[in-house]
């Protein structure tokens, strides 16, 4: 975004990035209630650290790669890559629940974009391998967000979301969080960046330590969290 | 005589004869195994092998299954190698291939230095990809890349291990560029794909609790099958190891354990205990690895 954006370009991703869009995003911690339990993450410090490394090695290599391809898509009509790559997205996440909290998250938005009239949503509330990053780029096409703020506004609310996650496990208070907000989002821009320049070969997210955080978290005794 | 001459600075490289400082030539080596089942018997198909890759058939233990290793006769793999491994299992096939003994990686001044690894497990055969650590040296810059085909009906038992950097000797990592890709398709379908990026900028990976979380040794081995959800529970209870952190998760019918660990050792008996327990469990094959893993 080098221009500064007017009010009527803003709108349409404020509505796409605000926590209040219905799709359940709130039921999953991606582990990041394991990591609390574990106590890797205690303090706004940890919390950082473990959301702001999940951005980079995990959100901007897949979901932000993805995201631009996803787009480029919707835009040309094409179906071979968005199945291709929502099939290679699946393949990626990493454990049995953090494939359910996407796919729930994709159907949702997928839901929600048909009952608002874009009928191009419609396989997609029921496909196996709907994911937010595809219903979301949907969403962005439909609603006439070119790639790069709607890539930033996905980071954001995934950040919001995480923050608002640890602030109740850890807890930490209201405050705290708006801090993890500032701190995270200086990280944004890059982690956008990096990730819309990315190559075909280099696409997938390199995560073993929340691969093994997750598949414990499924087994986990007391849980606030779907995944 | 000035003291200067007395010296012999040729030997110094011999403090670190692993490392030489160019490497001596490239190499493309290849191994193509194929098992068929006639009869009931399960015997090899085809075999083909090109220097540095060499294939060995030791006679299997009592009530076990038929077996190939892969060994690389070059002592390792230098930057601009590039190996390829292809193991078929053929229809109604049963047989066990693995890597003879632990791959090393060598630093590189510049070119990238690649192995493709091709398994495919034909219509209700089983096949077992027993794997042994590759040490990635510090500076090395390896690409990897392992692709499983499960047909219908098929088993599959397959892993991937990694050391980081000369552990035993103390070597840390000051850069490393490193691709570790494996992807599992079942009848066709992509069910499963996993990517390890390390980068010379991303060494901060190795320690983030969600990366690496400071461990310099990695494994992950699939289940791939028809009862792979049978065997979950028990998994679990395997895959659990003293010094590693562990776990198992069930995606899309792929059964998939990793384990990170600070100490290679530690994962190597966690991947013992785990690779005995589950072929015996899964296949009622003798809970025991092959003599030559021991060696």
């Amino acid at each position: 975004m080098s221009e500064p954006a007017t009010a009527p370009d803003l709108l349409p991703l404020l509505r796409l990035a605000s926590s209040a869009l219905p799709v359940g995003s709130f039921t999953g911690s991606e582990a990041l209630e394991y990591a609390v339990a574990a106590g890797w993450v205690h303090d706004e410090v940890s919390a950082r650290d473990w959301i702001g490394g999940r951005m980079r090695h995990s959100l901007s290599t897949l979901d932000v790669a993805l995201l631009r391809r996803f787009q480029a898509a919707w835009r040309v009509g094409a179906q071979d890559p968005l199945e291709r790559w929502s099939a290679y997205l699946r393949a990626s996440r990493e454990s049995s629940e953090l494939r359910e909290h996407d796919n729930a998250m994709g159907r949702a938005l997928a839901r929600l974009l048909l009952s608002l009239g874009c009928a191009r949503a419609r396989p997609w509330t029921q496909h196996a391998d709907a994911s937010y990053a595809c219903s979301f780029a949907l969403a962005a096409h439909h609603w006439g967000i070119a790639p790069e703020p709607a890539a930033t506004g996905y980071v954001f609310a995934w950040c919001e979301s995480q923050v608002a996650a640890v602030v109740k496990l850890v807890p930490l208070g209201q405050t705290a969080g708006q801090r993890l907000i500032g701190a995270l989002i200086k990280d944004i821009p890059r982690c956008v960046s990096d990730g819309l320049a990315l190559e075909d070969a280099e696409v997938g997210a390199s995560e073993p330590g929340l691969a093994i955080a997750s598949a414990l978290h499924e087994t986990q005794y007391a849980r606030l969290f779907r995944s | 005589m000035p003291p200067s001459l007395t010296r012999v600075p040729s030997r110094t490289h011999l403090l670190d004869p692993a490392l030489p400082d160019t490497p001596p030539t490239t190499q493309r080596g290849r191994a193509r195994i194929t098992f068929l089942q006639r009869h009931g018997r399960t015997r090899l198909g085809d075999l083909e092998q090109r220097t540095p890759l060499r294939v060995l058939f030791p006679r299997p233990g009592a009530g076990d299954i038929a077996q190939a290793f892969v060994t690389n006769v070059s002592g390792g793999i230098v930057a601009g190698d590039a190996l390829e491994i292809e193991i078929e299992a053929g229809p109604g096939s049963r047989c066990l291939v693995g890597a003879q003994a632990a791959e090393k990686v060598y630093r590189s001044l510049g070119p990238r230095s690649y192995c493709d690894v091709s398994l495919r497990a034909g219509a209700d055969s089983w096949l077992e990809w027993l794997p042994q650590e590759t040490i990635v040296f510090d500076a090395a810059r390896f690409h990897r890349r392992t692709r499983m085909e499960v047909a219908t009906g098929a088993r599959l038992l397959a892993g991937e291990w990694l050391v980081l950097g000369r552990v035993a000797h103390g070597e840390n990592l000051s850069r490393l560029e490193l691709r570790e890709r494996l992807e599992v398709r079942r009848e066709g379908r992509l069910a499963w794909a996993d990517c390890l990026r390390i980068d010379e900028s991303g060494l901060q990976a190795l320690a983030h609790p969600a990366c690496l979380d400071g461990a310099r040794a990695l494994a992950s081995v699939v289940y791939v099958g028809e009862d792979a959800e049978r065997h979950l529970d028990a998994a679990r209870g395997f895959v659990k190891a003293e010094g590693c952190f562990a776990g198992v998760s069930l995606v899309d019918g792929v059964l998939v354990a990793r384990w990170l660990a600070a100490r290679p050792l530690d994962l190597r008996r966690a991947l013992a205990r785990f690779w005995t327990s589950f072929r015996a469990l899964a296949a009622g094959l003798p809970p025991r690895l092959p003599r030559i893993w021991h060696i």
